[in-house]
């Protein structure tokens, strides 16, 4: 068992590097992912992203401040799995956290494992109460995940955009630091 | 026609309400945030976050004081903030403490509301506040706003562990609230 706080025997999380950008333009322009990349604020969820865009979120990601940005991947392969994300830039008792896994990997524990990585790192080295993540109502899979994995809803933001003709809204779901604590 | 309401109005800021604004910030009982601490707040921060705002008409924000219609005195201010073209905006209001409990704030709120609403043309305007801040979740619930999400355990303050409360109003609640206006933006849905 790795004892890294970034790696398990399954995966490791790694920094983004430099020639990322067309695996990165690949992976967020998935059509499956439509709605559930996890870009940073002002990015599109729904519209196919440009060369450019995709360079600006890459080097946001890179140069991550107040939070996280990282590449997960195969530790036997070292195969790019998807990205996580833990963000306490409004404030670090309150981190979220979002993890996106590209389609032909889904299903395979690769979530789960990273998930549960960021969540370890997250109430062992931070100054967390809590961790939350913020999942669209049209999301079933995202939000039958994480309430699998310990969150609870807490309600909704409601009316955050509109997809396919309809306004959506956002459900937002948190794990309490004595829950966590709780289930170790 | 200026923003204005039974009570107050709405007008720009200017630099005579910055010393009248570090005032409120460094007062805990009047600041909003616990991200704003510490309460050392000086004139010239202020100054400069004054002199700091550019024209353009491509703004994401507001930022208004607000004044008695009767005494023009400065009653406090009153912002949007993270404004969606067209879509959504969050909003936020400080009134100074002598002027509490006089229906200032509700006014101000009516008033911002109605020009985000009918000269904006928001889908949704969003509160942030906190569990135990009962006046301000009252003074929302006045408006229309229901608490829509709760997220546990967000915040410390004043020594106790509190809640954000996620509080909003759609367009068509606050139509309905409204019969004087008619809503004659077209859905978009």
């Amino acid at each position: 068992m790795s004892s890294s706080l970034f790696e398990t025997d399954l995966i490791r999380f790694r920094p983004f590097k430099k020639d990322d950008i067309d695996l990165l333009d690949e992976y967020l322009n998935h059509p499956e992912l439509m709605g559930r990349k996890n870009l940073p604020w002002g990015f599109s969820e729904y519209i196919p992203l440009s060369r450019p865009q995709i360079e600006e979120i890459h080097k946001k990601w890179i140069e991550k401040k107040k939070g996280i940005a990282l590449a997960i991947e195969e530790v036997s392969t070292s195969t790019f799995l998807g990205h996580i994300v833990i963000d306490y830039g409004w404030d670090t008792l309150q981190p979220s956290i979002s993890i996106t896994i590209t389609p032909s990997k889904q299903k395979k524990r690769f979530g789960t494992e990273a998930l549960h990585l960021g969540i370890n790192y997250i109430f062992n080295s931070l100054p967390a109460m809590q961790i939350n993540c913020w999942i669209s109502e049209s999301n079933a899979i995202g939000l039958q995940f994480a309430e699998k994995n310990g969150f609870k809803q807490g309600g909704r933001m409601r009316r955050v955009g509109m997809a396919q003709g309809k306004f959506y809204d956002l459900i937002v779901c948190d794990m309490l630091k004595t829950e966590w604590r709780g289930n170790q | 026609m200026g923003l204005e309401g039974k009570l107050v109005y709405l007008r720009e800021e200017m630099e005579e309400d910055i010393e009248k604004q570090k005032d409120l910030r460094n007062d805990l009982s009047t600041q909003g945030w616990n991200k704003a601490l510490p309460p050392d707040y000086t004139l010239s921060m202020y100054k400069e976050r004054f002199e700091k705002r550019k024209f353009s008409f491509d703004r994401t924000d507001g930022r208004f004081t607000v004044i008695s219609k009767d005494t023009d005195e400065y009653v406090g201010h009153i912002s949007y903030s993270d404004y969606e073209d067209r879509f959504s905006a969050a909003i936020g209001v400080v009134i100074d403490k002598s002027f509490w409990g006089k229906g200032m704030a509700y006014d101000a709120q009516e008033v911002l509301l109605k020009f985000l609403f009918l000269e904006l043309g928001v889908q949704v305007v969003r509160i942030w506040t906190e569990s135990g801040k009962e006046h301000a979740v009252d003074l929302a619930k006045r408006s229309g706003f229901k608490i829509s999400g709760k997220l546990r355990n967000t915040i410390y303050k004043g020594g106790t562990i509190k809640s954000t409360l996620i509080i909003d109003l759609l367009r068509e609640e606050y139509f309905a609230l409204h019969p004087e206006f008619e809503d004659k933006l077209p859905s978009i849905e």
